[in-house]
């Protein structure tokens, strides 16, 4: 009898406490940040909190910039800029495809296949080099090379001069935006280059609950989400309200390419690659630089086992999750991941 | 006035136009885009001397000296012949640029060669970019046949 009661007892405690730690986790997140948990993180690493999604700093600027902005877009749309006539910005950076394109890899001029995976150009007015392999210190510089690049839209910026100046509706653009009727390189990619800063995501379920709707997120996802502020160790690479760090590392996926190493020649960036923002992750696989990884469940189980191949970070260990907690990684996912913006397509001139 | 506003709106956002050709001494032994072996380099006027109308080498390894660098972002250089002319580079996927210091130097280059029209249009805006004279431009009536580089890449020799 005795025993019993002891039992009774015990189980009654592991239940209360059980409830307890749930209600706690949501408590805790519901609060301020401040009194969040310690992330788990390396000692060398510079992490920041994650948080609300943040406004593009064009924003601010939007009226002042407004023509500016059109004429990128315009551009942007617009197939004149390839050597084909076919192929536009867009043609790999879909508005309703969350601005990726949903391929492993990118197809360019009469079919040719890209080396690399197209990314997203959501939040990318925030990163500090452009191009899985960082080779673009800004985003004007990297509007230049799809355009001149024979695998992608085989133009050559003369040509691109040549077709637009013939446009009338192109110089009233240019002139609106810039004062006056010159058309250059220069003014093209920077009009590009202010349009894309203007693409960002649109609030996740996440940015719903920090801003005080509790229950925005399930018990799964909360989970999650203290699961990759700790014990998936997420938080070495992915931190701050936009899940990167803006740095470069070889995650072990790198296969055969370079990658960061090509940029810079130093031995210790061989095989790195861009930290990719994890807004909308679920929304623009298939993932990592080559588009190789197809299975979001298979990527967590290869960061969980860290068995990839030599010359991975260091930041990368063995992480003993269990399946639930897989799971609860990826429902996180899916609660920082929303549909893209509603988006008008320009009206591209005659 | 208002030209001056533009500039500094776009000047107060960071954006003002700097395309500009990478720093660099481009001393012996740096090299761009692929890393290149020296080994089993031919000169490019022996490559050349077997190029005939719409012929191309799609694999080789070149030898020759740079005469001009792009002096806006270092997208293309152009390389010494012995006729006189000279053969027009550029970098493969536009990956990759050279420093304007590489001007004069020695290079191996692994990549691409065959010989192509190059259009009015284009030889007027390489022209343009190396700032060449309103009348320099304007002669410019003939489209021209180029011995044309595709490069992986780059290696400073000498």
């Amino acid at each position: 009898m005795k025993k019993l009661f002891v039992i009774f007892l015990f189980s009654g405690l592991v239940v209360f406490s059980l409830s307890f730690s749930k209600k706690n986790l949501r408590d805790i997140y519901s609060g301020p940040v401040s009194d969040w948990p310690a992330p788990f993180v390396d000692e060398s690493v510079k992490w920041n909190e994650l948080g609300v999604l943040p406004e593009s700093p064009v924003e601010k600027q939007r009226d002042s910039l407004k023509h500016v902005i059109e004429l990128g877009k315009t551009l942007f749309f617009d197939t004149r800029l390839s050597g084909s006539g076919k192929i536009s910005c867009a043609t790999c950076h879909q508005p309703a495809l969350n601005w990726a394109d949903g391929k492993e890899k990118s197809i360019g001029h009469e079919g040719a296949i890209n080396k690399r995976n197209s990314p997203t150009i959501q939040n990318s007015w925030f990163y500090k080099r452009l191009f899985w392999d960082g080779r673009s210190s800004d985003l004007q510089d990297q509007a230049f090379a799809p355009i001149n690049s024979e695998t992608e839209m085989h133009s050559e910026m003369p040509d691109v001069m040549r077709k637009l100046r013939k446009v009338n509706s192109y110089k009233e653009l240019f002139k609106k935006a810039f004062g006056d009727e010159q058309i250059d390189p220069d003014r093209l990619t920077e009009a590009i280059a202010v349009f894309e800063k203007t693409i960002v995501s649109r609030k996740s379920r996440f940015d719903n609950f920090l801003e005080g709707n509790k229950k925005a997120l399930t018990n799964s996802e909360l989970r999650g989400l203290h699961l990759f502020r700790t014990k998936a160790k997420c938080m070495n690479c992915h931190s701050g309200p936009l899940f990167t760090d803006n740095q470069f590392h070889n995650s072990g996926f790198s296969g055969n390419d370079d990658g960061y190493y090509k940029v810079t020649h130093k031995e210790e960036d061989m095989g790195k690659f861009k930290t990719p923002s994890l807004r909308d992750v679920m929304k623009t696989g298939p993932w990592m630089h080559d588009g190789l990884q197809k299975d979001m469940p298979s990527i967590i189980e290869k960061f969980n086992k860290a068995d990839l191949p030599a010359g991975k970070d260091k930041l990368i260990q063995p992480l003993g999750l269990t399946k639930r907690e897989k799971n609860d990684l990826l429902a996180f996912l899916h609660a920082i991941s929303a549909e893209p913006l509603e988006f008008q397509k320009p009206d591209l001139p005659e | 006035m208002k030209k001056l506003f533009f500039t500094l709106v776009i000047a107060g956002l960071g954006f003002i136009a700097n395309a500009q050709p990478p720093a660099g001494d481009a001393k012996p032994g740096e090299w761009y885009g692929e890393k290149v072996s020296t080994e089993g380099a031919v000169d490019l006027n022996d490559v050349v001397k077997k190029l005939n109308g719409g012929s191309m080498f799609p694999e080789v390894k070149i030898k020759a000296k740079i005469t001009e660098v792009c002096p806006k972002k270092g997208c293309w250089l152009k390389l010494e012949l012995e006729d006189g002319e000279t053969a027009m580079v550029k970098m493969k996927d536009y990956g990759f640029f050279l420093p304007l210091a590489a001007k004069g130097k020695t290079v191996i280059i692994d990549g691409e060669v065959n010989l192509k029209t190059t259009s009015v249009a284009e030889l007027k805006h390489y022209a343009e970019d190396a700032k060449k004279t309103k009348e320099e431009i304007d002669a410019i009536k003939e489209p021209k046949k180029e011995v044309k580089v595709m490069a992986k890449g780059i290696v400073i020799v000498e």
